[in-house]
């Protein structure tokens, strides 16, 4: 068990990897219960395809460092465009987001397309580059996770009420605009800061797999939170040994990425499998005990 | 025109009407998120097959039914099944992400698998296509009375006895076949901009359904064209110049009708989907 869930974190590389990985397992899990409750499933899986032209574009201009505000910038416009797409009134939400979904994305494959070696930088955008995180990206991504703490924090409360009673929370006041604002804003923010470590591709996995894991384990918000954040963390630890460890001492060469959804997904089976032998049946989320 | 230009539209100009005239029903059924749901799990069978050595076109279709079988019982359409479709996306993406890195120099088919290679089509591929396009075509058609009944009003149409779950579970199997036919041309991730760009389009233009299907199949078929026409003259990745001239469609119908639309009553939407 050392060999394989201690021993390879001690080369700093590997280090850098599992902590950026636990922390944005962590920080996805925990957003991911704000897109389960809010359904926003499809809204997610759209905002990993449209950071991809921005990936694209920030690295063209400006290397590795331009991936993060590429990103940011594309996911932006994301928002805007759909918002606008939609006050249309014969535009359904789920038209735009295909539209745009497959619009963003195709933009970056073209862009990719017209460089030499298009096959290799493809993929590179799409399913990340773990085991090369920096120092630096490290804080970015401690800064995103703390930006992002503090608003589900502060916001607590009006989030809350807007996804278990919209007409309540209007009625005693609450800004609705304004707080699908902020959702969407946060999931694009955790979206943005996975994407140069994990990919555009498997972002969408750590924000819907480990909350869906632990609704089907529980019913309660206070229980939902804890173990969506902590099984997206040991995820993140589990894949990236397991990956190391085939790679290494079996010679069977695991993406570190992949495998790390691969755990998450066993993590969701499992729990299904304990409901299953439980035999209770998933009753509607209760906001407190 | 070389014979492999001429293959390559030939493949795109089916897949894309097939797709423009199937996806009247994907847009006014809601099965956008189904779909990109439906081109992830393709993808993990393109993957399979191509590591495995399998005929690509028979790993898609298995995959295809097999999500269409675990996924098709009732209210795909609808957001709390959104969640569910997540999960599938992530392991579907995961397992074939995995399956290809264990196989060293596998780049080429992966992007291959993702956003297709029309000018690589063979004769082979484009039979299917035809196939396929006389498929769906003949089944709208038989079906028209029954599929639209069934998307505006499913209730209405199980009280005056139509098989409901024949017709939506058909619909699906049509929709699982031609995310398979389009793999070669526009890969497993771009399906879905053939099957919603052009239909919502024209659904835009005209809200009666039968117009809307023909527009929506010609629309799609010139997408497929222009986005050859595209890759010939900048070098760029041919399914994605077509996807990207599908979006330019829809922001044009969407900018075109804004104004006239104003003082209309919204489009009737079926109330559940399927």
């Amino acid at each position: 068990m050392y060999q394989i869930f201690i021993e390879p974190f001690r080369f700093p590389f590997m280090a850098r990897a599992l902590a950026e990985l636990m922390i944005l397992g962590a920080l996805a899990g925990t957003v991911g219960v704000l897109i389960l409750l809010r359904r926003l499933a499809f809204m997610t899986d759209a905002l990993t395809h449209t950071v991809f032209p921005g990936v694209v574009i920030g690295y063209l201009l400006s290397g590795e460092g331009g991936i993060f505000w590429g990103a940011l910038i594309a996911g932006a416009a994301t928002a805007v465009l759909l918002t606008l797409l939609t006050r249309h009134r014969a535009v359904t939400e789920d038209a735009a987001l295909a539209v745009l979904l497959t619009t963003f994305f195709a933009v970056g494959v073209v862009l990719v397309s017209r460089e030499s070696g298009y096959t290799a930088d493809l993929t590179a955008f799409l399913f990340g580059r773990i085991l090369t995180v920096t120092p630096a990206q490290l804080t970015q991504t401690l800064a995103v996770t703390a930006l992002v703490i503090a608003m589900m924090v502060i916001l607590r409360r009006p989030l809350l009420a807007r996804s278990f009673d919209p007409e309540g929370a209007r009625a005693s006041g609450y800004r609705i605009g304004l707080l699908d604002l902020a959702t969407n804003t946060v999931v694009a923010l955790v979206v943005v800061a996975s994407v140069r470590a994990v990919g555009t591709v498997l972002v969408i996995a750590l924000l819907i797999v480990p909350a869906a894991a632990a609704r089907v384990v529980s019913d309660r918000l206070a229980l939902i939170v804890p173990i969506a954040a902590v099984l997206g963390a040991f995820a993140g630890w589990a894949g990236l040994a397991v990956s190391y460890d085939a790679s290494i001492h079996h010679g069977l060469r695991l993406a570190s990425g992949g495998t790390v959804v691969l755990v998450l997904i066993a993590g969701h089976l499992v729990a299904l499998a304990a409901a299953a032998v439980i035999r209770r049946r998933p009753r509607p989320v209760r906001r407190a005990a | 025109m070389s014979a492999l230009t001429e293959r390559a539209l030939a493949e795109l100009l089916l897949t894309g009407g097939i797709c423009g005239v199937l996806g009247v029903q994907v847009v006014l059924r809601r099965l956008a998120f189904f779909t990109e749901t439906l081109g992830h799990v393709t993808f993990l069978g393109v993957v399979t097959a191509a590591v495995t050595g399998t005929d690509i076109t028979i790993g898609a279709g298995i995959a295809a039914m097999g999500a269409v079988a675990v996924m098709g019982r009732g209210g795909v359409a609808s957001r709390p099944h959104h969640q569910r479709s997540g999960v599938m996306i992530s392991g579907a993406l995961a397992l074939g992400v995995v399956l290809i890195s264990t196989r060293p120099g596998f780049g080429k088919d992966l992007s291959a698998a993702l956003v297709g290679s029309p000018l690589t089509a063979g004769t082979g591929d484009i039979t299917v296509a035809a196939i396929t396009a006389v498929l769906v075509t003949g089944t709208l058609t038989l079906a028209h009375k029954e599929l639209v009944l069934a998307a505006f009003d499913p209730a209405v149409t199980r009280a005056l006895g139509y098989p409901t779950r024949l017709i939506d579970g058909g619909l699906l199997a049509l929709l699982a076949v031609t995310v398979v036919t389009a793999v070669p041309a526009v890969g497993a991730t771009l399906p879905l901009a053939l099957l919603v760009g052009p239909a919502a389009s024209a659904l835009l233009w005209t809200r009666r359904i039968i117009p809307a299907t023909l527009i929506g199949g010609l629309l799609g078929a010139a997408a497929g064209a222009a986005g050859l026409a595209l890759s010939l003259h900048y070098r760029v990745a041919t399914a994605a110049g077509t996807a990207v001239i599908c979006g330019a469609l829809f922001i044009v119908a969407a900018t075109t009708t804004l104004a006239g639309r104003a003082r209309q009553t919204r489009l009737h939407r079926p109330a559940t989907g399927l």
